[in-house]
Protein backbone atom coordinates (compact mmCIF):
# COMPACT_ATOMS: atom_id res chain seq x y z
CA UNK A 1 0.00 0.00 0.00
CA UNK A 2 1.52 3.48 -0.71
CA UNK A 3 0.03 6.55 -0.93
CA UNK A 4 1.25 6.80 -4.64
CA UNK A 5 -1.56 5.08 -6.84
CA UNK A 6 0.94 3.15 -8.72
CA UNK A 7 3.15 6.16 -10.41
CA UNK A 8 1.53 8.76 -8.14
CA UNK A 9 -0.29 12.32 -9.31
CA UNK A 10 0.09 13.49 -12.97
CA UNK A 11 -0.52 16.98 -14.34
CA UNK A 12 -1.22 17.78 -18.04
CA UNK A 13 -0.95 21.30 -18.78
CA UNK A 14 -3.77 22.20 -21.47
CA UNK A 15 -4.15 26.18 -21.50
CA UNK A 16 -1.94 28.67 -20.01
CA UNK A 17 -2.52 32.26 -20.74
CA UNK A 18 -1.41 35.15 -18.65
CA UNK A 19 -4.49 35.22 -15.80
CA UNK A 20 -5.37 31.80 -16.30
CA UNK A 21 -4.58 28.46 -16.60
CA UNK A 22 -6.18 24.87 -17.50
CA UNK A 23 -4.89 21.41 -16.10
CA UNK A 24 -5.69 18.00 -15.76
CA UNK A 25 -5.02 16.52 -12.50
CA UNK A 26 -4.98 12.37 -12.45
CA UNK A 27 -3.97 9.22 -10.41
CA UNK A 28 -4.68 10.85 -6.79
CA UNK A 29 -7.55 11.04 -4.67
CA UNK A 30 -10.72 13.36 -4.57
CA UNK A 31 -9.21 14.99 -1.15
CA UNK A 32 -5.50 15.69 -2.35
CA UNK A 33 -7.05 17.61 -5.86
CA UNK A 34 -9.56 19.43 -3.42
CA UNK A 35 -6.70 20.69 -1.07
CA UNK A 36 -5.06 22.09 -3.90
CA UNK A 37 -8.18 24.16 -4.84
CA UNK A 38 -8.40 25.45 -1.57
CA UNK A 39 -5.28 26.39 -0.75
CA UNK A 40 -4.85 28.22 -4.20
CA UNK A 41 -8.48 30.14 -3.29
CA UNK A 42 -7.53 31.13 0.17
CA UNK A 43 -4.07 30.40 1.44
CA UNK A 44 -1.66 31.75 -1.45
CA UNK A 45 -0.82 35.29 -0.22
CA UNK A 46 -0.85 38.55 -2.08
CA UNK A 47 -0.77 42.07 -1.37
CA UNK A 48 -3.92 44.48 -0.79
CA UNK A 49 -4.85 47.99 0.41
CA UNK A 50 -5.70 47.17 4.28
CA UNK A 51 -5.67 50.22 5.86
CA UNK A 52 -6.71 54.36 3.94
CA UNK A 53 -6.45 57.43 5.83
CA UNK A 54 -8.50 59.89 4.15
CA UNK A 55 -7.22 63.56 4.40
CA UNK A 56 -9.54 65.23 2.40
CA UNK A 57 -13.34 63.64 0.63
CA UNK A 58 -15.60 65.90 -0.72
CA UNK A 59 -16.99 62.94 -3.22
CA UNK A 60 -20.37 61.38 -3.00
CA UNK A 61 -19.11 58.31 -1.57
CA UNK A 62 -18.18 58.09 2.04
CA UNK A 63 -15.01 57.36 3.70
CA UNK A 64 -15.58 53.60 4.21
CA UNK A 65 -17.60 53.11 1.16
CA UNK A 66 -14.08 53.96 -0.77
CA UNK A 67 -11.80 52.34 1.83
CA UNK A 68 -13.90 49.56 0.54
CA UNK A 69 -13.67 50.21 -2.99
CA UNK A 70 -9.88 50.27 -2.22
CA UNK A 71 -9.18 47.46 -0.41
CA UNK A 72 -11.05 45.26 -3.39
CA UNK A 73 -8.39 46.36 -5.95
CA UNK A 74 -6.14 43.44 -7.12
CA UNK A 75 -2.28 44.41 -6.42
CA UNK A 76 0.54 42.89 -8.69
CA UNK A 77 2.07 40.38 -5.86
CA UNK A 78 4.74 38.48 -7.86
CA UNK A 79 7.67 39.89 -5.16
CA UNK A 80 4.98 39.14 -2.29
CA UNK A 81 7.78 36.92 -0.77
CA UNK A 82 10.22 39.94 0.21
CA UNK A 83 7.20 41.32 2.08
CA UNK A 84 6.58 39.69 5.83
CA UNK A 85 3.42 39.85 7.18
CA UNK A 86 2.57 43.10 9.95
CA UNK A 87 2.41 40.37 12.76
CA UNK A 88 5.60 38.73 12.34
CA UNK A 89 7.28 42.01 11.83
CA UNK A 90 8.86 44.06 14.50
CA UNK A 91 6.69 47.24 14.17
CA UNK A 92 3.67 48.37 15.78
CA UNK A 93 1.44 48.81 12.95
CA UNK A 94 2.85 49.14 9.68
CA UNK A 95 6.58 49.83 8.11
CA UNK A 96 8.47 49.60 5.04
CA UNK A 97 9.21 45.82 5.41
CA UNK A 98 5.83 44.36 6.06
CA UNK A 99 3.62 47.48 3.98
CA UNK A 100 3.62 49.53 1.01
CA UNK A 101 2.61 52.78 0.56
CA UNK A 102 -0.16 53.96 -2.03
CA UNK A 103 -1.46 57.58 -2.44
CA UNK A 104 -4.20 59.12 -4.54
CA UNK A 105 -4.97 62.70 -4.79
CA UNK A 106 -7.25 63.87 -7.46
CA UNK A 107 -9.02 67.08 -7.61
CA UNK A 108 -11.59 68.51 -10.30
CA UNK A 109 -10.96 71.89 -10.62
CA UNK A 110 -14.07 74.26 -11.66
CA UNK A 111 -13.72 75.73 -15.53
CA UNK A 112 -16.34 78.19 -15.49
CA UNK A 113 -15.93 78.58 -19.20
CA UNK A 114 -17.18 74.68 -19.45
CA UNK A 115 -19.73 74.67 -17.17
CA UNK A 116 -22.64 75.94 -19.38
CA UNK A 117 -21.12 73.78 -21.83
CA UNK A 118 -23.14 70.50 -22.35
CA UNK A 119 -21.05 69.54 -24.64
CA UNK A 120 -18.55 68.90 -22.16
CA UNK A 121 -18.79 65.89 -20.07
CA UNK A 122 -17.03 67.07 -16.81
CA UNK A 123 -17.08 64.21 -14.52
CA UNK A 124 -13.92 62.60 -13.63
CA UNK A 125 -13.41 59.42 -13.61
CA UNK A 126 -11.27 58.45 -10.33
CA UNK A 127 -9.54 54.98 -11.55
CA UNK A 128 -6.81 52.71 -9.88
CA UNK A 129 -4.38 54.39 -12.32
CA UNK A 130 -5.02 57.33 -9.86
CA UNK A 131 -3.19 55.25 -7.01
CA UNK A 132 0.57 55.77 -6.71
CA UNK A 133 2.73 52.99 -5.22
CA UNK A 134 5.69 53.61 -3.52
CA UNK A 135 6.43 50.36 -4.38
CA UNK A 136 7.45 49.00 -8.55
CA UNK A 137 6.45 45.70 -7.70
CA UNK A 138 3.72 46.37 -5.70
CA UNK A 139 0.74 48.73 -7.95
CA UNK A 140 -2.23 47.82 -9.18
CA UNK A 141 -3.16 45.49 -12.02
CA UNK A 142 -3.68 47.20 -15.36
CA UNK A 143 -3.87 44.93 -17.82
CA UNK A 144 -6.40 46.82 -19.28
CA UNK A 145 -5.76 50.12 -19.69
CA UNK A 146 -8.54 51.60 -21.83
CA UNK A 147 -10.86 50.11 -18.78
CA UNK A 148 -9.35 50.66 -15.19
CA UNK A 149 -10.62 49.93 -12.32
CA UNK A 150 -12.96 52.44 -11.36
CA UNK A 151 -12.78 53.93 -7.61
CA UNK A 152 -15.40 56.82 -7.79
CA UNK A 153 -16.55 59.75 -10.19
CA UNK A 154 -16.27 63.25 -9.42
CA UNK A 155 -17.47 66.19 -10.17
CA UNK A 156 -15.85 69.97 -10.73
CA UNK A 157 -15.16 71.26 -7.00
CA UNK A 158 -14.88 68.07 -5.30
CA UNK A 159 -11.57 66.63 -3.69
CA UNK A 160 -9.88 63.25 -2.79
CA UNK A 161 -6.97 62.68 -1.26
CA UNK A 162 -5.84 59.64 0.54
CA UNK A 163 -2.83 57.72 1.67
CA UNK A 164 -3.36 53.48 1.69
CA UNK A 165 -1.36 50.62 3.09
CA UNK A 166 -1.64 47.75 1.60
CA UNK A 167 0.07 44.36 3.50
CA UNK A 168 0.71 41.13 3.02
CA UNK A 169 -2.61 38.57 3.74
CA UNK A 170 -4.39 35.54 2.74
CA UNK A 171 -7.78 35.19 1.43
CA UNK A 172 -8.90 32.65 4.57
CA UNK A 173 -8.89 35.96 6.52
CA UNK A 174 -10.47 37.97 3.89
CA UNK A 175 -11.47 37.31 0.55
CA UNK A 176 -9.33 40.83 -1.20
CA UNK A 177 -6.33 38.55 -0.67
CA UNK A 178 -7.49 35.67 -3.23
CA UNK A 179 -5.20 35.29 -5.97
CA UNK A 180 -8.09 33.79 -7.78
CA UNK A 181 -10.96 35.00 -9.30
CA UNK A 182 -12.27 31.51 -9.69
CA UNK A 183 -11.40 27.84 -9.71
CA UNK A 184 -13.42 25.71 -12.09
CA UNK A 185 -13.08 22.04 -10.73
CA UNK A 186 -14.91 19.36 -12.53
CA UNK A 187 -14.39 15.14 -12.10
CA UNK A 188 -16.73 12.54 -13.47
CA UNK A 189 -18.06 13.99 -16.49
CA UNK A 190 -20.59 11.79 -17.00
CA UNK A 191 -21.17 11.07 -13.45
CA UNK A 192 -20.24 7.32 -13.72
CA UNK A 193 -19.93 7.73 -10.00
CA UNK A 194 -23.26 8.87 -9.79
CA UNK A 195 -21.58 12.24 -6.96
CA UNK A 196 -24.13 14.61 -8.57
CA UNK A 197 -28.07 14.12 -8.55
CA UNK A 198 -29.78 16.54 -11.09
CA UNK A 199 -32.76 18.38 -10.60
CA UNK A 200 -34.80 17.67 -13.86
CA UNK A 201 -38.06 18.20 -15.75
CA UNK A 202 -38.57 15.05 -17.01
CA UNK A 203 -35.21 13.93 -18.87
CA UNK A 204 -32.13 13.79 -17.77
CA UNK A 205 -30.24 13.57 -20.69
CA UNK A 206 -32.04 16.07 -22.46
CA UNK A 207 -31.75 18.66 -19.59
CA UNK A 208 -28.38 17.90 -18.41
CA UNK A 209 -25.79 18.16 -21.17
CA UNK A 210 -22.33 16.82 -20.72
CA UNK A 211 -19.36 19.28 -20.63
CA UNK A 212 -15.91 19.90 -22.86
CA UNK A 213 -14.27 17.95 -20.56
CA UNK A 214 -16.27 14.92 -21.11
CA UNK A 215 -14.97 14.18 -24.81
CA UNK A 216 -11.68 12.87 -22.68
CA UNK A 217 -13.59 10.31 -20.88
CA UNK A 218 -15.76 7.54 -22.32
CA UNK A 219 -19.37 7.92 -22.37
CA UNK A 220 -21.45 5.65 -20.02
CA UNK A 221 -23.14 2.49 -21.10
CA UNK A 222 -26.60 2.75 -19.36
CA UNK A 223 -26.78 -1.43 -19.35
CA UNK A 224 -23.42 -2.06 -17.51
CA UNK A 225 -23.85 -2.45 -13.78
CA UNK A 226 -22.82 0.40 -11.31
CA UNK A 227 -19.30 0.14 -10.03
CA UNK A 228 -19.41 1.05 -5.91
CA UNK A 229 -16.04 0.97 -5.68
CA UNK A 230 -14.76 3.25 -8.22
CA UNK A 231 -13.22 6.61 -7.43
CA UNK A 232 -12.36 9.79 -8.69
CA UNK A 233 -9.25 10.26 -9.95
CA UNK A 234 -8.45 12.67 -13.19
CA UNK A 235 -9.89 16.37 -12.53
CA UNK A 236 -10.36 18.70 -14.85
CA UNK A 237 -9.32 22.36 -12.90
CA UNK A 238 -9.20 26.14 -14.45
CA UNK A 239 -7.82 28.39 -12.45
CA UNK A 240 -8.38 32.19 -13.44
CA UNK A 241 -6.24 34.86 -11.11
CA UNK A 242 -7.25 38.55 -10.66
CA UNK A 243 -3.35 39.39 -12.57
CA UNK A 244 -1.84 39.76 -8.89
CA UNK A 245 0.47 36.66 -10.50
CA UNK A 246 0.85 34.20 -12.89
CA UNK A 247 -1.43 31.27 -12.65
CA UNK A 248 0.98 28.51 -12.40
CA UNK A 249 2.91 30.56 -9.70
CA UNK A 250 -0.22 30.13 -7.55
CA UNK A 251 -0.50 26.48 -8.29
CA UNK A 252 2.79 25.88 -7.11
CA UNK A 253 3.01 28.27 -4.40
CA UNK A 254 0.17 26.43 -3.24
CA UNK A 255 1.15 23.00 -2.77
CA UNK A 256 4.82 24.61 -0.98
CA UNK A 257 2.10 25.93 0.99
CA UNK A 258 0.99 23.06 1.69
CA UNK A 259 4.13 21.22 2.31
CA UNK A 260 5.00 24.18 5.05
CA UNK A 261 1.74 23.38 6.85
CA UNK A 262 2.56 19.67 6.78
CA UNK A 263 6.17 20.07 8.10
CA UNK A 264 5.69 22.99 10.59
CA UNK A 265 2.71 19.77 12.31
CA UNK A 266 5.52 17.56 12.09
CA UNK A 267 7.44 19.53 14.57
CA UNK A 268 4.89 20.46 16.87
CA UNK A 269 4.10 16.95 16.83
CA UNK A 270 7.73 16.18 17.96
CA UNK A 271 6.97 18.58 20.63
CA UNK A 272 4.15 17.61 21.86
CA UNK A 273 5.49 13.56 22.10
CA UNK A 274 8.67 14.49 23.68
CA UNK A 275 7.16 14.25 27.11
CA UNK A 276 4.91 11.52 25.77
CA UNK A 277 7.92 9.43 24.78
CA UNK A 278 8.73 9.38 28.50
CA UNK A 279 5.50 8.31 30.22
CA UNK A 280 5.08 5.66 27.26
CA UNK A 281 8.05 4.23 27.64
CA UNK A 282 9.27 4.10 23.42
CA UNK B 1 -9.52 54.28 8.54
CA UNK B 2 -9.50 50.09 7.94
CA UNK B 3 -11.29 48.01 5.49
CA UNK B 4 -9.71 44.76 7.05
CA UNK B 5 -11.30 42.41 10.10
CA UNK B 6 -8.25 41.36 11.08
CA UNK B 7 -8.49 43.85 14.39
CA UNK B 8 -11.05 41.20 15.72
CA UNK B 9 -8.68 38.85 15.76
CA UNK B 10 -7.47 39.84 18.79
CA UNK B 11 -10.32 39.62 20.95
CA UNK B 12 -10.41 36.12 20.33
CA UNK B 13 -9.59 33.69 23.37
CA UNK B 14 -7.00 31.71 22.77
CA UNK B 15 -8.00 28.09 23.09
CA UNK B 16 -4.74 26.35 23.30
CA UNK B 17 -1.56 27.95 22.73
CA UNK B 18 0.17 24.21 20.95
CA UNK B 19 -0.51 23.63 16.94
CA UNK B 20 -0.66 19.89 17.83
CA UNK B 21 -2.15 18.42 20.82
CA UNK B 22 -3.85 15.36 22.10
CA UNK B 23 -7.35 15.65 22.91
CA UNK B 24 -7.30 14.59 26.87
CA UNK B 25 -8.38 10.99 27.25
CA UNK B 26 -8.01 9.73 24.12
CA UNK B 27 -4.83 7.90 24.38
CA UNK B 28 -5.69 5.01 26.23
CA UNK B 29 -3.22 3.49 24.62
CA UNK B 30 -0.24 4.34 22.45
CA UNK B 31 -1.93 2.78 19.30
CA UNK B 32 -5.05 5.24 19.44
CA UNK B 33 -5.27 9.22 19.94
CA UNK B 34 -7.23 12.32 18.98
CA UNK B 35 -4.88 14.91 17.70
CA UNK B 36 -6.35 18.66 17.85
CA UNK B 37 -4.52 20.58 15.09
CA UNK B 38 -5.15 24.52 15.16
CA UNK B 39 -5.70 26.80 12.63
CA UNK B 40 -6.36 23.62 10.17
CA UNK B 41 -9.55 23.01 8.04
CA UNK B 42 -10.97 20.75 5.44
CA UNK B 43 -7.74 21.77 2.94
CA UNK B 44 -5.59 19.81 5.60
CA UNK B 45 -8.06 17.60 7.28
CA UNK B 46 -9.53 15.66 4.70
CA UNK B 47 -5.94 15.04 2.48
CA UNK B 48 -4.81 13.83 5.80
CA UNK B 49 -7.32 11.33 6.59
CA UNK B 50 -6.57 10.01 3.20
CA UNK B 51 -3.18 9.68 3.75
CA UNK B 52 -3.37 7.86 7.10
CA UNK B 53 -6.03 5.51 5.55
CA UNK B 54 -3.24 4.33 2.82
CA UNK B 55 -0.63 3.44 5.64
CA UNK B 56 -1.61 -0.68 6.38
CA UNK B 57 -0.94 -0.70 9.73
CA UNK B 58 -4.18 2.25 10.77
CA UNK B 59 -6.82 0.47 11.56
CA UNK B 60 -8.98 3.73 11.65
CA UNK B 61 -8.48 7.67 10.34
CA UNK B 62 -10.92 10.12 10.12
CA UNK B 63 -11.37 13.88 11.16
CA UNK B 64 -14.01 16.35 12.44
CA UNK B 65 -14.25 19.92 12.79
CA UNK B 66 -16.01 19.98 15.98
CA UNK B 67 -17.12 23.68 15.68
CA UNK B 68 -17.34 25.54 12.62
CA UNK B 69 -16.42 28.87 14.28
CA UNK B 70 -13.58 27.36 16.12
CA UNK B 71 -10.52 27.29 13.98
CA UNK B 72 -9.60 23.50 14.67
CA UNK B 73 -9.51 19.46 13.50
CA UNK B 74 -9.62 16.57 15.49
CA UNK B 75 -7.71 13.35 13.91
CA UNK B 76 -8.74 10.51 15.20
CA UNK B 77 -6.10 7.30 14.61
CA UNK B 78 -6.07 3.87 15.64
CA UNK B 79 -3.34 1.86 14.28
CA UNK B 80 -2.17 -1.82 14.99
CA UNK B 81 0.25 -2.90 17.30
CA UNK B 82 3.28 -2.23 14.98
CA UNK B 83 3.18 1.21 15.29
CA UNK B 84 1.76 3.86 17.39
CA UNK B 85 -0.91 6.49 16.39
CA UNK B 86 1.69 9.54 17.14
CA UNK B 87 4.28 7.53 14.49
CA UNK B 88 1.23 6.71 12.01
CA UNK B 89 0.34 10.62 12.41
CA UNK B 90 4.30 11.69 11.33
CA UNK B 91 3.96 9.04 8.68
CA UNK B 92 0.84 10.26 7.30
CA UNK B 93 1.96 14.44 7.59
CA UNK B 94 5.28 12.63 5.59
CA UNK B 95 3.37 11.24 3.01
CA UNK B 96 1.40 13.56 2.05
CA UNK B 97 4.52 16.56 2.00
CA UNK B 98 6.45 13.97 -0.55
CA UNK B 99 2.78 13.89 -2.04
CA UNK B 100 2.86 17.52 -3.06
CA UNK B 101 6.52 17.46 -3.56
CA UNK B 102 5.50 15.31 -6.39
CA UNK B 103 2.78 17.32 -7.20
CA UNK B 104 5.02 20.18 -7.45
CA UNK B 105 7.68 18.15 -9.69
CA UNK B 106 4.84 17.28 -12.36
CA UNK B 107 3.79 20.87 -12.35
CA UNK B 108 7.15 22.10 -12.90
CA UNK B 109 8.46 19.14 -15.50
CA UNK B 110 5.21 20.01 -17.34
CA UNK B 111 5.67 23.71 -17.47
CA UNK B 112 9.84 22.75 -18.57
CA UNK B 113 7.81 20.80 -21.69
CA UNK B 114 5.70 23.56 -22.57
CA UNK B 115 3.28 21.31 -24.86
CA UNK B 116 0.27 23.30 -24.00
CA UNK B 117 -1.90 26.09 -25.73
CA UNK B 118 0.42 29.07 -24.74
CA UNK B 119 -0.84 33.12 -24.89
CA UNK B 120 0.67 35.80 -23.61
CA UNK B 121 -2.15 38.38 -24.14
CA UNK B 122 -1.53 42.06 -23.83
CA UNK B 123 -5.39 43.36 -24.10
CA UNK B 124 -7.27 40.90 -22.96
CA UNK B 125 -10.65 42.41 -24.20
ZN1 LIG C 1 6.50 46.16 9.88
Amino acid sequence: MDIYNSGGPEVSIRSLKKDSMKFVLTNTDLSVANALRRVMIAEVPTMAIDMVEIETNSTVLTDEFIAHRLGMIPLTSFDVDRIQYTRDCTCTLYCPNCSVELTLHVKVNVDYDDMNDPTIDKTRQVTALDLISSDESVKPVSDDKAHPILIVKMRPGQELKLKCIAKKGVAKEHAKWSPVYGISFEYDPYNRLRHSHYWIEEDEKLEWGVSANAAEETPVDPNEPFDYNAKPDKYYIEVETSGCMKPEEVALRAMTIMQDKLGGLQIKLDDEFKEDTQRWGY
Amino acid sequence: MSTSVSRMDEDQIEVDTGKVSVVPGTMIEPQCATFCLQDEDHTLGNALRWALMKNSEVDFASYSIPHPSEARTNVRIQTSDNTTAADAMYKGLDDLADLCDHVIQAFQAELAKGEFEYEEEENAF
